[in-house]
């Protein structure tokens, strides 16, 4: 997660959390998604690459795919208790996803979750190219 | 929007059909609530609604009515069981989020000196917090119980006793539940979140009645002034959340296999007979399952903390289930619609049922004065508990609203709390809070949400409930 051209900001409404992303590829995008994502619900927290998961995912297109993507690293923290810190996409075309993501188990002496995502919705939810030729993409989450 | 806006009356105002609108949008609202509503889109989401095949009279907005995902929170509607769809953007993706409301013998006086006692008594016994996980690990075929039996498993396990399923919508087991429609993600969510507060604005709260409004119908509730009360407001948790998002991937495909026109994709649904809708209805049941049982354990073990905490038997606290609604949920019920009676669909997303008196389906002892509504408020400043008119059965479906709605954003919030010691300014008002984290209490400060009294009195003044008390918080356990 060192890409330095990608940028994420946290958009805040009034009942619910969004996060606004921009990069200069699709597997930045996607891993910035993650990124943006892990800083909601675990603000500065230093996330160790301990172990791995191998994750093959789908969607119909781009903004389904992105939703699922976030939806099993949310599942990977409510069910395993996993927060991701690096990503490594081997493959990722508008409907198919190979990831590796990397990361450790919750510490309690060290993490601090902050905040429960429900679910990764549809709602305004944007996953498009530019026309300076870069990746852009906003996604609500119910929390 | 405004411009588009006609006045009913001073407590309802439409939204005349245009463009591919099947009905018109009312909301029910005082004028001095409009601009907030219409400055969230959420009339325009309630507008959207109104496309949707089968729906029936109106698409209606309560007064807590704000911006949600393709169904605005607050929103109502019902549709025809033939030509009619379901979508679980119109349930939540927290199915079955509900409130119960609990009366004990005790009195204001018994429990004032013991209250920081209590709230850590209940504290340590209900876990909570984000990503809150219970001492209950289930197995497959006991989760599997669990989603068809809802809160009569509970009991059945020894968490309350029969009586207090008397008091539940659906006597706290939804028919037609079926765990095999529930994915493995999401059971894998619920497994270890049973008998959990989970975060956010679910909690805890000791009360007392503060006023009385109709002592009648108060005293056939079994509640009085200074006596003490219990809500609880929780969910479906992690197992919902994933049944809500199973079920939008399935019907995104519905919405193209059955050429349904949508505004937004997040109203994706599927005719209610075809597969794709029964499995979620099958589905849904079961979270809502899930939920009924989660409040029925939590009320076990609060109960038990109160006792503890106070050194009184359970014959001496004699708590009692006043009633329990659910406020995201969608039911097959039967309505007098134009004249006939039919059975239909009703969506209610941040809304309540309210069914009016002599219904078939409520507790024998409440058949004259109608159903207990439960809206509670912030943590600082009071709830309400109202009753079910036969105006809401003639012109909500039988449906009042479920809160107050969030004024502002979590980290709006934060900042207006930073450098404040919340929880000294509430104990000045008399309010023990406790949260598993201070960030919770400052997401939650009673000035996040709106004033619940001007919810209630739009409902309250449109004729859909009738106010019976007020309850005001003494201590609270944030998720």
């Amino acid at each position: 997660m060192s890409d330095p051209s990608i940028h994420f900001e946290i958009l805040d409404h009034t009942a619910d959390i969004g996060i606004l992303v921009r990069a200069k590829t699709l597997e930045g995008l996607f891993d910035g998604a993650a990124q943006a994502m892990m800083q909601i619900l675990c603000p500065h927290c230093q996330i160790t690459a301990r172990e791995n998961h191998l994750l093959h995912l789908f969607g119909e297109d781009r903004q389904e795919l992105m939703v699922n993507w976030l939806s099993e690293l949310n599942f990977l923290l409510q069910t395993r208790q996993f927060l991701t810190a690096r990503v490594e996409i081997s493959l990722l075309t508008d409907q198919e996803m190979r990831v590796q993501v990397s990361g450790e188990r919750v510490n309690p002496m060290s993490h601090v979750i902050r905040t429960e995502i429900k679910a990764v919705t549809y709602h305004r939810i944007q996953v498009h190219q530019e026309a300076d030729g870069g990746w852009r993409s906003q996604i609500y989450f119910d929390v | 929007m405004q411009e588009d806006l006609k006045k009913i009356h001073d407590f309802l105002f439409e939204i005349p059909p245009s463009g591919k609108m099947r009905v018109p949008a009312r909301i029910y609202a005082s004028e001095r609530m409009l601009p907030d509503i219409l400055r969230d889109h959420a009339a325009e989401q309630a507008a959207n609604v109104a496309w949707l095949p089968g729906i029936l009279g109106y698409s209606f907005a309560m007064p807590d009515i704000h911006w949600g995902y393709g169904f605005p929170i607050g929103g109502v509607a019902a549709f025809d069981l033939e030509e009619g769809v379901i979508s679980p953007g119109g349930v939540g993706y927290d199915i079955n989020c509900g409130v119960r409301l609990l009366r004990t013998d005790l009195q204001r006086r018994d429990v004032e000196p013991h209250l920081q006692k209590i709230v850590d008594a209940v504290f340590r016994a209900v876990p909570s917090g984000v990503g809150s996980t219970g001492a209950l690990k289930l197995s497959n075929q006991q989760e599997n119980r669990v989603l068809q039996s809802g809160a009569r498993w509970a009991v059945e396990q020894g968490y309350g006793t029969v009586a207090d399923l008397d008091k539940i919508e659906e006597n706290g087991t939804m028919a037609g539940a079926e765990p095999d429609r529930v994915s493995s993600h999401a059971r894998e969510r619920g497994r270890a979140q049973l008998g959990t507060l989970g975060s956010g604005n679910h909690f805890i709260e000791v009360g007392v009645v503060q006023e009385v409004y109709d002592p009648v119908v108060a005293r056939v509730l079994g509640l009085e002034k200074d006596q003490v009360t219990v809500i609880v407001h929780t969910g479906s948790r992690g197992l919902g959340h994933q049944v809500c998002d199973d079920s939008i991937k399935t019907m995104l495909r519905a919405v193209q296999k059955y050429g349904i026109d949508l505004p937004d994709r997040q109203l994706c649904c599927a005719p209610i007979q075809s597969e794709e809708g029964q499995n979620y209805l099958a589905a849904m049941a079961a979270a809502v399952n899930f939920a009924f049982a989660n409040r029925q354990m939590i009320t076990h073990w609060t109960r038990e903390a109160l006792q503890k905490a106070l050194g009184i038997s359970p014959q001496t606290i004699n708590m009692q289930v006043v009633y329990e609604v659910a406020h995201n949920i969608a039911k097959i019920e039967t309505h007098e619609y134009q004249g006939q009676r039919r059975r239909v669909c009703v969506h209610r997303k941040g809304a309540t049922r309210s069914f009016g008196p002599h219904h078939p389906d409520l507790p024998s002892d409440y058949a004259e004065i109608g159903q207990p509504v439960l809206i509670p408020g912030d943590m600082g400043r009071y709830s309400y508990v109202l009753v079910g008119t036969e105006n809401s059965m003639s012109e909500t479906f039988g449906s009042a609203c479920h809160g107050a709605g969030r004024v502002m954003s979590r980290t709006q919030a934060i900042k207006s709390a930073r450098g404040r010691s919340l929880q000294r300014e509430l104990a000045e008002r008399g309010i023990i809070v406790r949260a598993s984290s201070h960030e919770t209490i400052a997401e939650e400060i009673p000035e996040a949400y709106k004033d619940v009294a001007g919810v209630v009195d739009a409902m309250t003044g449109a004729g859909i409930a009738r106010k019976v008390v007020k309850l005001r918080p003494l201590g609270v356990i944030k998720g």
